[in-house]
């Protein structure tokens, strides 16, 4: 019994050297017809369609940014002039598909950050985008302008 | 003959018999009915019980919180003041912390042990940190026992008040392990000391009460265990008859035969009657703690439990407040129970017994300190939820109140309108007023004020008188104006010279200016700072009344708004909370966003339901909307509201704009810095003249918030659409015209140099 038992162990430990061993070995290349491809593996695979995402996983993000709006509304409550945080609001609203949500606060960002050319520009790109998915290719353009003037 | 005689006697003594089986039969039968009778009422009962006391939900009243206090450092904050908070708060001043709400101040050092609360980004734990002051500031913030430092802390928000269920009843709801054991203990010691060991009934007890009855001749003793007394409160009426002890015992019975001591004891804890506050019953501990010590259950000693578990007896005989002797005595028995029955110590009970009642003199809440306020928050709630929802399901309501605010309001309020009766030689009370005080960046309304008396809000003059705004609409006028920078600017010639116009109904108006003279050429800037009437008809009839109402609906103005010349010297009746919405479109920069009083919602368990984001409108260019803010600083600069700036020189500078009605009837000021936007009327009632104005009447309250409160100055951030032109100063001309200033333009827009006029 006792052999039985240190005879599994070595047997494990003789198997994980040789895979140890084998990675430092150059691959040797197998000829397509050569290899053995088990009968399990030949069943067809469905046409990948993307994940298959639980409505509770996009649910508990959802409620995550809705703590971080909280979070926001308390930070902007002590420095309602922090042109950053109006900026990270639009940014969660730009998330969360709330595009017009995310084009006025980008703008109360803008006209707080005096100087900011960098913070402006990504402002900027915060109202490109949400133009885009409203379907106003025209303000999108405009956005994308200023966004290079600002950058 | 003998045989018949027999017979007879056989008949007779058949009959007997059969007459006697016949009864027992009868008896017999109406034994097995009165059975039935009586096991189909059990079963009833039994029914009836089950049903209670699984569904059982108790009117709970929404509770309503002001916002917290926010404790950061660099936080501009006083000791004074964080121990006025703590003290509203109900902590208690100790010298070593032992258990939340309490606190310790050391110079420049206060000690808390904050309470847990849940917010909505999550929940402050009940923590010990130790706050160090310098110079009025807040330096560091450090979690005691582990050090850590840290950068901000909230401490919970004030109980401003609740919305009851329709019977007035008062509840707040104390969860099993929320139970304080003393409290557990106190009560079996006093009220049921085989509580654990009965079935419900405590027939020695019962024994020993009818005994008592019989003797006396009437219902004097009950001798009721914790369940009965539960079963009374749940389920009978007061009355004391037989009847209702035998429900009393059945239903007793049947409760503990099917619930645990733990459910009896936490319904007991949150059913009991505890007194009357005013029209209101106060049921279960829960709230008797807060209407008594002004602090959670779990933070009452071991005497203040005694107490509260000794007025059980009659809450009324042995209330604290009217009959503390009474009280005092009961207290001190319930806790020589507890002594001899070992649930204390000697030492235990030589301290607590030795110890005053300390009941504090005010309630953990008042509505009554806050009715304007809480009408609006009702209001705003109103259209989430059933009227039924917020009396019963023990909502927690998050709202937007800032205490220390209102506080600020409420003193300006008192001294200043007492000195503005003298001044205007009224008799006391019959000048009113109302405040609004607002968060302009993102709407939240920190104040609120619908009468010179805070305690009284019969008529929340905030939100519903709506009087005309007088000068207050010119704002909407001049930006109008602005909106095109083709034709008008800041320094733009216009015309203070009389008109007469001939109205709808064939009558002829024509304004005049307040000092009745007429100014002939003004800029528009400077016809905007001294409130002239002439030249902003003029300036409102040349861009047009269709305009100037577009633009008061971008400011958010919802109401009928009529369409005559009058409107431009302010015909249109608003309230001052509507007057706040419209300022609070300029005051931020040209993005609107609606006034907001609730937070958030959360369930009995502090689950939450609902939030109230912060919610933006784009409704004003940038541009537009900071010529406009610049057109109300020049108010203050050298207008009508010039006195601000000899008052407040230090928080220079600040935007506003006075109001005045025909006649000195309603006097209104308008004014924001960089965050606080403020609304102040002052009229009377019955719609008679105040005698004063504007700047004389409204504006003094405001004055004294302000330097109560002190805001943050303006900024004036120019946006990138504006360019400044170097143009002469036509603040005063023709001296000031030496002087050369910067003047802000629409970008592309700015004059060549403009002559001095």
């Amino acid at each position: 019994m006792i052999f039985f038992r240190y005879s599994c162990i070595v047997i494990v430990c003789l198997y994980l050297s040789a895979c140890s061993s084998q990675e430092n070995r150059p691959e040797t290349l197998i000829p397509v017809e050569e290899r053995y491809v088990p009968a399990e593996d030949k069943t067809e695979l469905p046409a990948y369609s993307g994940d298959k995402v639980q409505p509770t996983v996009i649910a508990s993000l959802i409620e995550d940014s809705n703590k971080a709006i909280a979070l926001l509304e308390r930070a902007l409550r002590i420095e309602p002039g922090n042109a950053l945080l109006w900026h990270q609001f639009a940014q969660v609203r730009l998330q969360q598909s709330n595009w017009q949500q995310a084009i006025a606060l980008a703008r109360k960002s803008n006209a707080l950050a005096g100087n900011d050319q960098v913070l402006k520009s990504r402002n900027w790109a915060v109202i490109a985008s949400a133009y885009e998915k409203l379907g106003d290719p025209e303000k999108a353009k405009e956005a994308r302008r200023q966004q290079r003037l600002s950058g | 003959m003998a045989r018949k005689k027999k017979v007879s006697r056989k008949k007779k003594k058949t009959r007997k018999s059969v007459a006697k089986s016949y009864f027992k039969r009868w008896l017999w039968q109406l034994f097995v009915i009165a059975g039935c009778v009586f096991l189909s009422y059990c079963v009833w009962l039994n029914y009836q019980i089950k049903r209670e006391f699984e569904g059982k939900r108790w009117a709970i009243p929404a509770r309503v919180y002001a916002q917290p206090t926010e404790l950061y450092i660099g936080r501009h904050y006083k000791v004074e003041q964080l121990v006025a908070k703590l003290k509203e708060l109900g902590y208690k001043p100790v010298r070593k912390l032992q258990g939340p709400g309490q606190f310790g101040v050391n110079k420049n050092i206060v000690n808390i042990y904050q309470r847990k609360f849940d917010y909505w980004d999550g929940t402050e734990q009940a923590k010990k940190i130790s706050v160090s002051f310098t110079q009025q500031y807040i330096a560091s913030i450090t979690e005691l026992g582990s050090g850590t430092k840290l950068q901000i802390v909230r401490i919970e928000p004030l109980l401003i008040g609740k919305i009851f269920p329709l019977h007035d009843e008062d509840r707040a709801l104390v969860h099993l392990d929320d139970i304080p054991q003393s409290l557990i203990d106190a009560l079996v010691a006093i009220e049921d000391r085989h509580f654990y060991t009965h079935h419900g009934i405590d027939p020695k007890g019962i024994l020993r009460s009818i005994y008592v009855n019989l003797v006396s001749g009437k219902i004097t003793q009950g001798g009721s265990t914790l369940t009965q007394q539960l079963v009374k409160n749940l389920f009978l009426t007061r009355e004391r008859t037989y009847t209702r002890k035998i429900n009393e015992i059945l239903m007793a019975l049947m409760l503990d035969y099917h619930y645990s001591k733990e459910s009896i004891l936490a319904a007991y804890v949150n059913e009991i009657f505890l007194g009357q506050n005013g029209a209101r019953a106060v049921h279960g501990f829960g709230t008797a703690a807060e209407f008594f010590f002004s602090r959670p259950l779990n933070e009452l000693n071991l005497e203040q439990v005694a107490l509260l578990v000794g007025m059980i007896k009659g809450p009324s005989y042995y209330n604290p407040r009217r009959h503390p002797e009474r009280a005092l005595k009961r207290r001190n028995l319930v806790l020589g129970a507890m002594l001899e029955q070992g649930y204390i110590t000697d030492a235990q009970h030589q301290l607590a017994s030795k110890r005053a009642l300390r009941i504090t003199d005010k309630p953990g809440w008042s509505s009554a300190k806050y009715p304007a306020f809480l009408d609006l928050v009702r209001r705003h709630l109103r259209r989430d939820y059933e009227n039924e929802d917020l009396r019963n399901e023990g909502l927690q309501v998050h709202t937007t109140l800032d205490t220390e605010m209102q506080d600020a309001v409420e003193q300006s309020v008192t001294a200043e309108m007492r000195r503005l009766d003298t001044l205007a030689n009224f008799k006391q009370d019959s000048l009113e007023t109302a405040v609004v005080i607002a968060s302009q960046n993102d709407g939240e309304v920190l104040s609120l004020l619908g009468d010179r008396d805070r305690e009284q809000n019969a008529f929340n003059r905030a939100l519903d008188a709506r009087r005309p705004i007088g000068s207050l609409i010119k704002p909407a006028i001049y930006l109008s104006a602005l909106q095109n920078p083709d034709q008008y600017h800041l320094l733009s010639q216009l015309d203070d010279s009389p008109i007469s116009l001939t109205q709808d109904n064939g009558s002829t108006w024509s304004p005049r200016n307040y000092d009745n003279r007429n100014h002939g050429k003004v800029p528009l800037f400077r016809s905007m700072a001294k409130s002239y009437n002439l030249s902003t008809v003029r300036l409102g009839l040349a861009i047009g009344l269709d305009k100037v109402i577009q633009t008061l609906r971008d400011l958010g103005v919802r109401g009928s708004i009529p369409r005559v010349p009058a409107l431009l010297l302010g015909a249109l009746d608003l309230s001052p909370y509507e007057v706040t919405q419209m300022y609070q479109t300029i005051a931020s920069g040209g993005l609107q966003v609606p006034l907001k009083t609730v937070r958030a919602v959360f369930d009995s368990n502090g689950q939450p339901l609902k939030k109230y984001d912060l919610e933006v409108r784009e409704y004003l260019k940038p541009e537009h909307a900071f010529l406009t803010q610049y057109l109300l600083a020049s108010v203050v600069q050298y207008g009508t509201a010039a006195r601000l700036k000899r008052e407040l020189p230090s928080l220079m500078p600040l935007a506003g704009k006075t109001g005045t009605t025909n006649d000195l009837r309603d006097t209104w000021f308008a004014g924001f810095g960089d965050r606080l936007l403020g609304v102040v009327w002052i009229g009377r009632d019955d719609n008679a003249p105040t005698k004063l104005t504007g700047s004389t009447g409204a504006m003094q309250v405001w004055l004294g918030i302000m330097k109560r409160v002190k805001p943050v100055p303006l900024m004036l951030l120019h946006p990138e659409t504006i360019e400044w032109s170097r143009q002469p100063d036509l603040s005063n001309p023709p001296e000031s015209c030496n002087r050369q200033i910067d003047y802000p333009f629409v970008s592309g827009k700015a004059p060549n140099t403009i002559n001095c006029y």
